[in-house]
């Protein structure tokens, strides 16, 4: 290796990138935005208030009592009063409202009379969350009268009141959200979010550098520049993306997550190493990819939409084992299913290194894929180049 | 019919079809992205979710407890914890979701009215299960619950036409409408593979004549539409029309159906809403191509403005639960009304007068994208509006 070689083509590409407003807007100004405008779009990381409307055709006391108590729990705002089902619906077609309570007439002489008392709960179901924690807390306070009318009936039974509250809910189940005590949808998104943007961002950047070389005939001119060996030149040309991820990765681990308060339960040395590793990986994975374009234009259109698919290809949102095997066996060879894997058991979860080491060694596979397959494109350029030269002589 | 409009509009289909950008953005990128999302939850809905069960009671009552874990379409008891297990490692090194313990005592405490907490630890560093395993485990532990207080109420003497009464007084009926059956297919795809839509379209229309000044075809633009400005915006507004609503066939008659994915509403009323948008970000985008005759530029901040479309647009993550500024940037993008609109038809079959409101809003975007236009024909004048010598060399 020429460490002189490398230093220049270093300086060479950051001379690129510093000249190039659209590779610095990729590198220098997009992760930053993006963090600040992503990242503080679950920065409540729960929804609250999820407006509901009523339809109370009892309108008693016992109707508007139970409304109250559904109104009182966090998740829910009663904002709309219908005065019949049909302008309710009305509410819920023009989104005033995510969900519906309906009390039918006779409902507080059914409760009293301690008859089963139907109501009605209309959800819309377009947007999950909501219509999950509407649900929810409406199932909670149905449940709360539930153990009410049970201690009654015992107390009626002049079973002493103590005893009556034990008879009445006899088995409970006490559930605790691990890892995500809130159960909130920013902690569950958050973290892979950032990473996200940081692989996004780095593959738009590196992409249109290398395709911006291809397009002029750079990557030729550095061949002939000097006999480069492949990690003379790999160096040379990606080592400012790995300085500036790593020092993207360790603003994302010390600055970022602090702020946004999620969890960093293990060794931050193990954390920083691998993805560091990630990043070598990715690297190798942009270079290749990119080495096909020649537009740069081009380049940064498919990084664009790649996204969504690579994101949700790792299963992070969904269940891995219930995506088709193809799926699966596509999501293996992308860095960032093993990346998030990883930092989920030891970032999120703090469990034992031996429980995530699988994660380590796919990295490292991937890695090594990735090596080879930039080698090889490497040379395959060279030996076209040389050809080229060979015919023009 | 206007001859110049044709003559363009025909231009355009040409140069978008031997354009590798234009033929990577409206075929490569949506036929693999919109499959792709298709397959990764093409089994719609979560079922057995692993569980592990750890049974410190062994009792006929705690066998009762795991057979009902069992019957349970949402869980899958996969593992049976040994008291030699780390708890803290189940999770990871079983690969479960939930973990389930039933105390020492459990079916003694039972009997003598002695309340008792069966624990549950749901892994919610991902939500979806974290929110399926909670649904599930209350209902499976009320039931039982509720089993055993009417086991404990009847030989005190009720009238069994009170015993549902007594021990569940309120009945919710829930109604679930758009999406009943909670599948992530019919709730993913249609909005990821819209919001790509608006992206693609964004995108290819930002280079619709900053790629002509680049590629010295202008003045051929200029002279086959006589000089008329309003003849070359209207041929490549139909030329991209026709590509996007191409793109829109491909998604609801073809991608839909192999899905499986169900459309309730009026495809009239979804025809006017898709048209609006795709106009919409057409002329957006060709705002942005005149005013940055740089077109990596004017990529740029298509890439920049679309990117952050899906998060803000409130479908996987409420609009009021965001702080103020993240919420009127949703407000600043099409694709938050749009979606409005789309899942008021698409999935609550609602009248079309429902959607004038977001109907209305894409319009105020129209007027801007043309105001934009406006801008971008005033600040490139010299090059738009070129001398009669010039637009016939």
């Amino acid at each position: 290796m020429n460490l002189k070689l490398i230093w220049q083509l270093l300086k060479k590409e950051a001379t690129q990138i510093y000249n190039d407003h659209s590779i610095l807007l990729a590198l220098l100004a997009a992760p930053l935005l993006y963090f600040a405008l992503m990242g503080s779009t679950y920065f409540n990381k729960d929804e609250e208030n999820v407006s509901v409307g009523i339809v109370d055709l009892d309108n008693s006391h016992s109707s508007r009592a139970f409304l109250n108590k559904i109104n009182a729990t966090q998740k829910v705002d009663i904002t709309h009063t219908y005065l019949d089902l049909n302008e309710a619906k009305n509410g819920l077609y023009r989104f005033d409202v995510q969900g519906l309570i309906h009390i039918p007439s006779g409902f507080e002489n059914k409760l009293k009379a301690h008859e089963s008392t139907p109501i009605g709960l209309i959800l819309n179901n377009s947007k999950f969350l909501s219509s999950n924690d509407i649900n929810k807390s409406v199932n909670l306070v149905a449940m709360d009268y539930a153990v009410e009318s049970r201690e009654n009936f015992f107390k009626s039974k002049e079973i002493n009141p103590s005893l009556a509250a034990k008879k009445a809910q006899p088995i409970i189940a006490q559930i605790h959200a691990v890892y995500n005590p809130a159960n909130n949808y920013g902690n569950f998104l958050l973290p892979a979010l950032f990473i996200l943007i940081l692989h996004q961002t780095l593959l738009i950047g590196l992409s249109e550098s290398v395709a911006l070389d291809r397009k002029n005939n750079l990557i030729p001119f550095i061949f002939n520049d000097a006999p480069l060996s492949f990690l003379n030149y790999f160096f040379g040309k990606t080592g400012f993306y790995f300085l500036l991820y790593a020092a993207y990765t360790i603003l994302t681990f010390f600055v970022i997550f602090p702020i946004f308060d999620l969890p960093l339960n293990n060794s931050m040395f193990t954390l920083i190493t691998v993805s560091f590793l990630f990043f070598i990986a990715t690297i190798f994975y942009g270079w290749f990819i990119s080495s096909f374009f020649k537009s740069q234009a081009r380049a940064m259109e498919v990084m664009a939409f790649t996204s969504y698919p690579v994101f949700l290809i790792t299963g992070i949102t969904w269940s891995f084992k219930d995506m088709p095997l193809v799926i699966q066996f596509m999501s293996n060879l992308i860095p960032l299913k093993p990346y998030f894997s990883f930092l989920k058991k030891e970032t999120i979860m703090g469990v034992e290194s031996n429980l995530y080491s699988n994660e380590i060694v796919h990295l490292l596979l991937l890695l090594l894929l990735g090596y080879v397959a930039v080698l090889l494109r490497f040379y395959y350029l060279k030996k076209q180049l040389l050809n080229r030269n060979v015919e023009v002589a | 019919m206007n001859w110049p409009v044709y003559h363009i509009f025909k231009r355009e289909m040409q140069r978008l079809a031997r354009q590798k950008s234009a033929r990577n953005l409206y075929l490569i990128i949506p036929v693999i992205v919109f499959i792709l999302l298709g397959l990764i939850y093409y089994k719609g809905a979560l079922r057995e979710v692993p569980i592990a069960v750890y049974d410190n009671d062994n009792s006929t009552l705690s066998r009762a407890y795991i057979k009902s874990l069992e019957a349970s379409p949402s869980l899958n008891v996969t593992y049976y914890i040994a008291s030699k297990d780390k708890l803290e490692n189940v999770f990871v090194s079983n690969n479960v979701e939930g973990i389930f313990y039933i105390p020492k005592d459990f079916h003694n405490d039972v009997l003598k009215s002695i309340p008792t907490q069966i624990k549950i630890y749901t892994n919610s560093t991902n939500i979806v299960f974290g929110n399926l395993l909670y649904k599930s485990a209350q209902e499976v532990t009320q039931l039982l619950s509720a089993g055993v207080v009417v086991k404990n109420i009847a030989p005190l003497g009720i009238n069994p036409d009170k015993i549902r009464g007594t021990v569940m007084p309120i009945a919710i009926n829930t109604k679930v409408l758009a999406n009943p059956q909670y599948n992530y297919v019919y709730y993913l795809l249609p909005g990821l593979a819209t919001v790509l839509i608006q992206m693609i379209l964004f995108f290819a229309a930002s280079r619709a004549f900053n790629n002509e000044w680049k590629q010295d075809t202008y003045t051929d633009l200029f002279t086959t539409a006589n000089g008329s400005v309003v003849t070359m915006l209207l041929g490549k507004y139909l030329a991209h029309l026709v590509f996007g609503l191409s793109l829109c066939g491909f998604l609801f008659a073809i991608v839909f159906p192999i899905f499986s994915i169900p459309i309730y509403g009026d495809i009239g009323s979804l025809l006017v809403l898709m048209l609006l948008f795709l106009t919409v970000n057409i002329a957006l985008g060709f705002g942005i191509s005149l005013l940055f005759k740089d077109e990596i530029i004017a990529l740029d901040v298509a890439i920049f403005y679309n990117s952050p479309a899906f998060v803000f647009s409130g479908f996987t993550f409420p609009i009021w639960a965001m702080p103020w500024f993240n919420r009127w940037y949703a407000e600043v993008i099409p694709y938050t009304h749009f979606l409005t609109g789309f899942l008021k038809i698409y999935q609550l079959n609602t009248p079309f007068r429902f959607i004038i409101p977001e109907l209305q809003k894409l319009s105020i975007f129209l007027c801007i994208a043309v105001i934009i236009i406006i801008i971008g024909l005033i600040i490139n004048r010299k090059h738009i509006f070129l001398q009669p010598k010039m637009s016939t060399i």
